[in-house]
C-alpha cells in the first residue's frame, strides 16, 4: 500500500460535512491516557519509592498519581500534572510531536 | 519480546467497506475507523519503543496466560500495571479463536500443534467504563512464533461476527497468514515442512 493511495483514502473518508472534531478529541483522549500512564509508571518504577514515601517526601497525592499511572479517565490529568510529578521526582519532562 | 503492529491494508479495507455503504452512518463509522486506527498507530509506536528501551521490564509475549497474569489480573506479579500495556486492557479472551486442528500437510502436524499459543481475539479501546469509541471493536491476531499482536480489523460491535468470518475466509481458516504477516506465514510453512519428516 503506497503512502499516496493511503492518503487519498484517508481524505476520501472524511465526510462531506468536514472533519469531526469530537472524534479527534476521543482519539486524543485515548492516546493521552496511555502516554501519561506510561510516562508516570516508568518514572515511578525508576524512582523506586512507594506512593506513601513520595507523599511524605514531595506532597504528591498518592490517589491522583495512582490513577494517572493506571491510565484512568480523570479530570486534571494535564501536562502540568506530569510536570509536577517530574519535578517531585527530580526529573525533567520532555514533550514532542513526531 | 511482544510487538504490536497494525495491518494497515486490512484496516483500510474495513474503512472503505463502511464508506462504500453510501450512507451517513457508513461515512460516520468509516471516520471512526480512521481515527481509532490513527490512535492505535500512535499507541503501537509508543508501546514498541518502550518495550525496546527496557527489554528487562518488557512484556515478553501475548500468550493468553501472560495477558491474564500480567495485564488483566489486578493482583498480578507486578506492583504496578505493566506499563505500555494499557491498550490490551480491553482484550476479550473468553472465547478466542485458535489455529485449527487440521493438518498442515498430509500426514503432518496440525496448525495448532505448530503454534499452539496463537489466537484471534476481540479488543475494545479499554474496559467498558473507559471507552472513548463505545460501539467500536477491533480484532487482534496474536502470532506466537513472531510474538506479534496484529490489529486486523476495526468496526462496529454489531459487525464483529461478520468481520471474524471474513477474516477466517481471508486466512483460509487461520492457516494462510501471508496477507497478514509474511514472516509468520513463512515460519509456519517451514515448521510444517520440518516436523515429522
Amino acid at each position: 500500500m503506497s503512502v499516496t493511495s493511503e492518503f487519498v483514502k484517508e481524505a476520501v473518508a472524511i465526510p462531506a460535512a468536514g472533519p469531526d472534531v469530537e472524534l479527534l478529541r476521543k482519539a486524543a483522549q485515548l492516546l493521552a491516557r496511555t502516554e501519561v500512564a506510561d510516562a508516570v509508571t516508568q518514572a515511578l518504577n525508576a524512582d523506586g519509592r512507594s506512593l506513601r514515601e513520595l507523599q511524605r517526601d514531595t506532597g504528591l497525592d498518592p490517589a491522583f498519581v495512582s490513577r494517572l499511572a493506571r491510565g484512568e479517565k480523570l479530570q486534571g490529568g494535564t501536562v502540568a500534572s506530569l510536570a509536577q510529578i517530574a519535578l517531585a521526582l527530580d526529573k525533567t519532562l520532555h514533550i514532542s510531536i513526531e | 519480546m511482544l510487538r504490536f503492529e497494525l495491518t494497515d491494508h486490512l484496516l483500510i479495507d474495513a474503512q472503505e467497506a463502511y464508506l462504500n455503504q453510501g450512507t451517513a452512518g457508513g461515512a460516520r463509522t468509516a471516520d471512526q475507523v480512521r481515527m481509532l486506527r490513527r490512535a492505535y498507530r500512535g499507541m503501537a509506536a509508543s508501546f514498541n519503543r518502550r518495550q525496546e528501551r527496557d527489554p528487562k521490564g518488557a512484556l515478553q509475549d501475548g500468550r493468553i496466560v501472560t495477558i491474564r497474569s500480567q495485564i488483566l489480573d489486578p493482583y498480578g506479579a507486578h506492583a504496578w500495571p505493566k506499563r505500555s500495556a494499557r491498550m490490551l486492557l480491553g482484550i476479550s479472551l473468553a472465547a478466542p479463536s485458535h489455529l485449527p486442528d487440521t493438518q498442515c500437510r498430509k500426514g503432518g502436524p496440525t496448525y495448532r500443534a505448530l503454534d499452539p499459543e496463537s489466537y484471534v481475539a476481540v479488543l475494545a479501546d479499554g474496559p467498558p467504563q473507559e471507552r472513548e469509541f463505545g460501539e467500536m471493536l477491533m480484532l487482534v491476531a496474536y502470532l506466537d512464533l513472531v510474538r506479534t499482536m496484529q490489529l486486523v480489523w476495526i468496526g462496529r460491535e454489531q459487525d464483529a461476527g461478520a468481520a471474524l468470518t471474513a477474516f477466517h475466509r481471508q486466512t483460509g481458516d487461520l492457516t494462510d497468514w501471508s496477507a497478514v504477516n509474511a514472516d509468520y506465514a513463512e515460519l509456519l510453512a517451514e515448521k510444517c515442512r520440518s516436523i515429522g519428516t
